[in-house]
């Protein structure tokens, strides 16, 4: 009697898990969550939240981490039920109406989504990012005793001078420090290679100055200082026209190559261009991929379907 | 000087469309003036996307003229699809002031009308592909939000039924455009500039929460017991959040979409 009422309630529990109303019930509460979520600047410090909400909303902020929300628990348990709800309704009813080659757009669209979940959930525990800033002549290990060498860094620039591309150009090698390709890496134009992905995802140019004093050769770029013996702190600003500029306290001063700060001479600067590139490794992607097929396909089924109805 | 003409035919159009409550025309003048808006846009977008050798959908101003050019063509094309079985005229009347008040806003000051070169993210196939299709699938669910507001101001059964048919079709149509503009081509394009699919920034946070609306929208309608008054209400609610996720989260919110 126990069994059959246990046998039961997890029938029905089954019942209630897969059903349509199930699932609109946790669309909704995924949409509420997301909304407010979406409202409240994410990643902040907790001093942030505690001084710009009033004390009740902060609790709650802190309480269901909407400051983090989409890490959070909360959103986990939802999106777990969500994706329960969705694989009992999809794909029983996909394996269906494969059998019964009646399958409709909409199966490919809900398997789909799964597909792209599995991808986003794979990418979670895979996922490796790195972003790191280049000069001409470096070189980047990329497995398999392969390497990259910096070649030329260029800024294209429209005619009214706003940045139109930033490009690197490399010379890919193999193990034997042979020269494989030559590479040309733009913004939305990644170049992949042992399975990472290189993203060109910035620019810049850094000034670079050499000081001379008793104790060797120093070196310092935009935004570094220096401490003479004086007790006078220099914090050099920039490198144009031949000039070099620090901040003294609240002055700038201006300096040529040769002169003396402090102990230290200047010997030489100059400006170099630096390249910001971003590595990716994610074994997510294939499933993300697959899935966006599958949800296209099914979008263009249903169009046929509309097309169909109209006809008809 | 485009923009005072196209001001001045949503002015008429609007006109026209009053006169038409009254008096019963044989030609529906409004064809002629929704026709020059929709021509007079497009052109202004061709113009400037030969100067930037891309789609001009680039910034605020831009894709505003795009989207409200786009629910001028789709009225455009009810009432040619519909000459002979007959024309809601308020329907009509308020897509139009919809479309008209998309069009309002590129002329104020928040959306500047300078052509600027679009950064080197914007330069892809990919954001041409995301953007237009998610502006073409929200043009729809504009026509389908007007239904809405006039369901809610008629008490005729015939009528509503008619008006919900109307809504469901739009929605039908819009709802796989949007998806693969706003969430499809947009992960893709993210995937090539950004080198990640998604990253719940603001803009991609407010796409998926719209498109989740019109989900539930599409799956209210299959839960037979479901009163057709929510799902109109729930499909208002889609429009609205699409407008916020456009405009609102440009202006008030900050992340890698605040192209302005």
């Amino acid at each position: 009697m126990k069994n059959i009422s246990v046998f039961r309630v997890l029938k029905n529990f089954f019942k209630f898990l897969k059903s349509i109303k199930t699932g609109i019930v946790l669309l909704i509460i995924l949409v509420i969550f997301s909304t407010i979520a979406g409202i409240i600047p994410q990643g902040m410090d907790i001093e942030f939240y505690k001084n710009n909400y009033p004390t009740l909303i902060f609790y709650i902020i802190i309480l269901i981490r909407f400051n983090n929300y989409f890490e959070s628990p909360v959103f986990f348990i939802i999106s777990t039920l969500f994706i329960i709800n969705l694989s009992l309704c999809s794909i029983p009813r996909f394996i269906l109406n494969l059998k019964t080659k009646l399958i409709k757009g909409s199966d490919f669209i809900h398997i789909g989504l799964l597909v792209i979940i599995i991808g986003g959930i794979i990418s979670i525990f895979t996922r490796v990012e790195d972003f790191r800033w280049f000069k001409i002549g470096e070189r980047i290990d990329v497995g398999q005793g392969k390497f990259l060498e910096i070649e030329k860094i260029d800024l294209e620039k429209y005619e009214n001078g706003k940045i139109k591309n930033y490009i690197t150009q490399f010379y890919l090698y193999d193990s034997e420090n042979k020269k494989i390709k030559e590479m040309i890496l733009k913004v939305n134009y990644p170049v992949s290679i042992n399975g990472i992905n290189i993203y060109q995802n910035s620019y810049k140019i850094i000034d670079i100055v050499s000081l001379a004093s008793d104790i060797g050769i120093k070196k310092i770029v935009n935004g570094d200082s220096i401490s003479t013996n004086s007790g006078n702190k220099y914090t050099f600003l920039k490198f144009t026209d031949s000039k070099l500029y620090f901040k003294e306290s609240e002055r700038i001063m201006e300096f040529n190559i040769g002169n003396k700060i402090g102990e230290y001479v200047i010997e030489n600067a100059k400006s170099i261009e630096m390249t910001g590139l971003k590595f990716v490794k994610d074994y997510g992607n294939i499933s993300i991929i697959i899935g966006i097929i599958l949800i296209f396909i099914g979008l263009i089924l249903f169009y046929i379907k509309i097309i169909g109805v109209t006809r008809k | 000087m485009i923009f005072i003409f196209v001001l001045i035919l949503f002015l008429l159009t609007i006109l026209i469309e009053i006169i038409n409550f009254f008096i019963k025309f044989r030609i529906r003048f409004e064809i002629g003036t929704l026709l020059g808006i929709f021509l007079l846009i497009m052109y202004e977008i061709i113009i400037r996307s030969i100067l930037i050798k891309t789609l001009a959908i680039t910034n605020t101003f831009e894709a505003l003229i795009f989207f409200s050019g786009v629910i001028t063509l789709i009225i455009l094309l009810y009432i040619l699809l519909n000459l002979k079985k007959g024309i809601q005229n308020t329907l009509v009347f308020i897509t139009t002031i919809v479309a008209f008040s998309i069009f309002a806003i590129c002329l104020s000051p928040i959306a500047p009308q300078e052509i600027k070169m679009p950064l080197p993210a914007l330069k892809s196939g990919w954001l041409v592909l995301h953007v237009s299709l998610t502006f073409i699938g929200e043009a729809f669910f504009a026509f389908a939000f007007a239904s809405g507001i006039y369901y809610f101001l008629i008490k005729n059964e015939a009528q509503k039924e008619a008006l919900e048919r109307i809504i469901n079709k739009s929605i039908i149509i819009g709802y796989p455009l949007f998806t693969s503009g706003a969430l499809l081509f947009g992960a893709i394009w993210a995937y090539y500039a950004w080198g990640r699919f998604w990253g719940w920034d603001p803009k991609e946070t407010f796409a998926l929460i719209t498109w989740l609306v019109y989900t539930i929208y599409l799956h209210l309608r299959l839960v037979s017991k479901t009163r057709k008054e929510i799902t109109v209400i729930v499909q208002i609610i889609g429009f609205l959040l699409a407008l916020f996720t456009f405009l609102g989260v440009n202006f008030l919110l900050s992340g890698l979409h605040s192209y302005r």
